[in-house]
This record gives structure tokens, sequence and C-alpha cells, in this order.
């Protein structure tokens, strides 16, 4: 199947927000480092999306995937690259900071975003292999829209 | 520090009435167990004095009681706690934002006679074993003042300011705005807070027309029999389970990580559910201009549509099944259907990755399996 050209600058361009506008934690370095608690709700969340992650991952990497999934997997490896840099960043204050709820939910967002990307980038080639545009569309403005910085 | 926007609100002190329906049902330390309490009026000028709040603030505040009680309760950690009420009068178009870490959430309608007041109990126990002296220093740690910023009341940690926009993937229904719900109230507060040993039950009877924001880290969340045709609800929690037994509003968010939404009787136009890898129940009246979106990793999506007599569906898995006991007039494979049935109406969207899809008829899915 052929990929309509208008999906790229679409999706690089979601892809693009999504990295520009990645929820920051100024305050890194302000809490101590301490202990983390497995019994944390965040831990067990954390694993849960990493397991999810890995099932999409798998998805991209298989054979019987929609056509061209493998292609837009390749093109969208810069984004993944920085989107797993944050994973890291975000993880690294949350270890330092195990009792702090807004480095503990950033983290879960980190790992939100990088779930929600794999998740409608296949759902977005399932859209295209069953020649619906028009839902393909609507999916790419929600993923745009999603990644808008917030006002205020 | 930068400074709130958020006013903190005082009540005037008055004897809790005993009789109040529904204040039964909220766990506290029964009287026997209960030592000698510091008085309620006392503590609670103390802390506003400490908070140095201009008297200005209060102007709002009406009627009804406040204030908090402390038990040094005995050897058991859970029998230490600290029980906080407000009640207040607010607008109909008020927001309530509830924030708790861990205990319980629970949302009712308000009583008779007492449709704008905006009523919260809440118990603060800890879950770990302190000294007992230690309790009160961490039950100050966990505010449970109720503030106000504009027609927006909180209580609980004040709300971040970023990462609380809509779940990715959500898809708006054509052509519909930017859910106001979406943009929650904006605190200056920057100060890390720390996630203390202590749960709160903490009870709310909510006004009717008001909206509701909360989110719990590992707290439940349950709401029952609450009318506000015009509210926007949004629940967030990451491990807590979310029940509702009856809403109707406007538009209902709802979104965990692993706590299951088992959601009966809501009335919405528009409604979003989702979870990464818990279950997902949905029944209620699916209004014909409705909107429905419901998405999960791996967890199975159960939508009950008996009471419809036509929607338009797109359901897609990646590795799950779909079943429906419906004959949809459309499209179907075995990871996507989509099309009508019946008379077309109410659209539903439910996405899964490996979560399986049902959509039944009063509790069943009795059609073909795809």
């Amino acid at each position: 199947m052929r990929i309509p050209r208008w999906v790229w600058p679409a999706l690089l361009g979601a892809f693009a927000l999504a990295v520009l506008f990645w929820p920051r934690d100024d305050r890194a370095g302000e809490s101590p480092p301490a202990a983390a608690r497995p019994e944390h709700p965040v831990t067990e969340a954390e694993a849960l999306y990493e397991e999810a992650i890995g099932d999409i991952e798998s998805a991209f990497r298989a054979d019987d995937g929609p056509a061209g999934l493998g292609e837009v997997r390749e093109a969208m490896e810069p984004e993944i690259e920085a989107l797993d840099a944050a994973i890291a960043e975000s993880r690294q204050r949350a270890a330092d900071a195990p009792d702090d709820e807004a480095a503990q939910e950033t983290l879960l967002d980190s790992l939100r975003r990088k779930l929600d990307l794999f998740h409608n980038t296949l759902m977005l080639m399932q859209d295209l292999e069953r020649g619906d545009g028009a839902t393909a569309q609507e999916r790419i403005d929600a993923m745009s829209e999603r990644e808008q910085p917030e006002t205020g | 520090m930068p400074t709130s926007p958020w006013i903190p609100l005082r009540t005037n002190s008055r004897p809790r009435s005993e009789h109040r329906p529904g204040a039964a049902g909220v766990p506290t330390k029964s009287r026997t167990e209960t030592p000698p309490r510091t008085p309620t009026k006392t503590l609670t000028a103390a802390a506003l004095f400490l908070g140095a709040v201009p008297a200005a603030a209060f102007a709002n505040a009406v009627g009804a009681g406040s204030g908090s009680e402390i038990g040094p309760g005995s050897q058991n950690p859970a029998g230490i706690t600290e029980r906080v009420e407000h009640a207040v009068e607010v607008g109909s178009d008020a927001t309530v934002t509830v924030m708790n870490f861990a205990g319980h959430v629970e949302v009712h309608e308000t009583d008779p006679g007492e449709a704008r007041l905006l009523r919260i109990v809440g118990v603060k126990r800890l879950t770990e074993e302190r000294p007992a002296e230690e309790a009160a220093r961490l039950f100050e740690r966990v505010n449970l003042d109720l503030t106000r910023r504009g027609r927006h009341f909180h209580i609980g940690p004040q709300p971040r300011r970023r990462g609380e926009g809509p779940p990715g993937g959500h898809r708006r229904p054509p052509g519909a705005a930017p859910d106001p719900a979406d943009e929650l109230p904006i605190t200056e507060i920057r100060a890390p807070r720390r996630i203390p040993p202590v749960s709160v039950d903490l009870e709310v009877w909510l006004p009717d027309g008001a909206s509701l924001v909360v989110r719990t880290f590992s707290a439940p969340i349950s709401l029952a029999g609450v009318v506000s045709p015009e509210g926007n609800f949004r629940l967030r929690s990451i491990s807590g389970a979310m029940t509702v037994r009856g809403l109707e509003t406007d538009t209902f968010h709802a979104e965990t990580v692993s706590g299951p939404l088992d959601i009966r009787d809501l009335t919405a136009r528009r409604s979003q559910l989702q979870t990464l890898g818990a279950d997902i129940h949905l029944d209620g009246a699916f209004l014909p201009a409705g909107w429905y979106d419901l998405q999960t990793h791996s967890g199975t999506v159960t939508l009950d549509l008996e009471s419809l007599s036509g929607f338009t569906v797109e359901a897609t898995t990646y590795t799950g099944v779909i079943e429906s006991a419906f004959e949809i007039d459309g499209q179907s494979d075995p990871r996507g259907l989509h099309g009508n049935w019946g008379d077309g109406g109410p659209q539903i969207a439910v996405n899964t990755f490996s979560g399986a899809i049902r959509l039944v008829r009063g509790g069943a899915a009795t059609g073909a399996e795809r």
C-alpha cells in the first residue's frame, strides 16, 4: 500500500510538537534522593506503561502489521529517540524525588505520550490500510491538537 | 515562593448536624475511640492566623461548619485520625476540584434543601506506623483547606500546571469546540509536594449544576446519584477504581492506568473513558447526538447498548477480539467494526490494542464473534 503523501508532514508535525512541548520539570535538584517505595502506585503504573509500549513496539516490528508500518517506524526514529531521552530524564527526576507528586506524574505523562504516539500511529496505519482517509485525517488532527502548548 | 491565587475559605464554626443524610457513611472514628479533642474552633482559628489570610477573603463563606479534630488514637496507626469539614454555598456554575493521593473519594448529590451547598467531610488516617505526636505534623502536610479562585473550589493539594490535558488518542466529535473542562485551574505553587504516609477518606456532597474534577493516585473514586445536566466531570486516577452509579451531566471523562472503570446509568452528551490495562464497563442513556469514546490498551471494554434503538460504531483493535450482539451495517474485519445499527444515533468509538471489545445487550454479547 502506498502511503498518501499528505500523511508524512502531518505525522512529523505531530511528533515534533510532542517533543517541542514536552512538559519540563524545572524543579530538578530541589528534592533529595530517597529510596523508592515499591508499593507506590506510580511504580506499578510505570511497569504497565513499559509493558504496553513493548507490546506496541513488537507490533511495529512484526510482519503481519499494516503495510508501510516499518517505513513509518523508520521515519519516526529521531522523534522516538528524543522521546526516550525525555523519558529517561523524567525517570531520573522521579527516582530522585519518589514522594514528589509532580515528578511522578511527569514520568507517567512522558510514558503515556510515547504510548499514545505508537498507538495512534498504529491505528492510523490501519485506517489507511482500510482506505478510510477521513478517519485518518481526524486522528492526525486530534494528535496535533493534543500537542498544542498550554496557555495562561 | 510565588503566592497562590487560591483563596482559603473560612466558614463559621458551628456544631455539625448529627442527622445529616449521607454523613453516616463517612468512616470516622467512633466516639468511644476518640480521646479528648482539641476544640475545633481553636484549631481553625490557629490555622487561619498562621496562614495570614485577609479578612476580605472570607466574604464568600457562609454558614455551616468547618474545622478539624485530631484524635491521638491507639497503638493502631489506623486509629489516629483527623476530621475536617467544610460547607459553603456556591454558584450553579461552580467547578469543584478534589485531589487525593490515597484513601477514597465519594461524591453524592446534595441533601434536600441544600441545592447550593458544597459540603465536604475528610478524614485523614496514617498509613504507616508513626508515633502519635508525629501524626499531627504529618496531618498538617495534607492540606484539606477549601480554597477558591473565581468559580473554582478546590480541596487537597493544589492542581499542577502541566500534564492535565486530555489523554492522547481521543478524538473530539466533528466540529466540537475544545472542552472547557480540559483547562484546569492554574496554580502558581511550585514548591515540591511530598506524598506523606496519610490517606484521606473524602466525602463530597456536590451542589446542583456544579462541575467536578477529581484526581487521585491510588484512591478509588465513587460517584452516585449526581445530576448536573450542564456539568463537566473529569475523573483521573493512577490505580484507583472508579465507580459511577447514576450521573447526569454534559461531559464525562474518566481515566486510569490500572483502576477499572465501572460506569453505570450514565447520561452524558459526551463521554471519554480511558485505561491502560483495566477493564471498562459503560451503560446508561446514550443520547442521540451523543459521542462516546472508550480506549484501553489491554483491558476489556464492555458496552451495554440495550437501551438504544440505533448507534454508529467505530471499533478498532490490533490483537483483541470484537464481539457484538448487534448486526452492524457496515465494514468489519478482525481488527475493526465500522458502521451503523438501527437508526444510527450516538457515535461510539472504541479503541484497544489487545483488549477485547464487547457490544452487549443487557450484559451479554450474544452475537457473532469477530
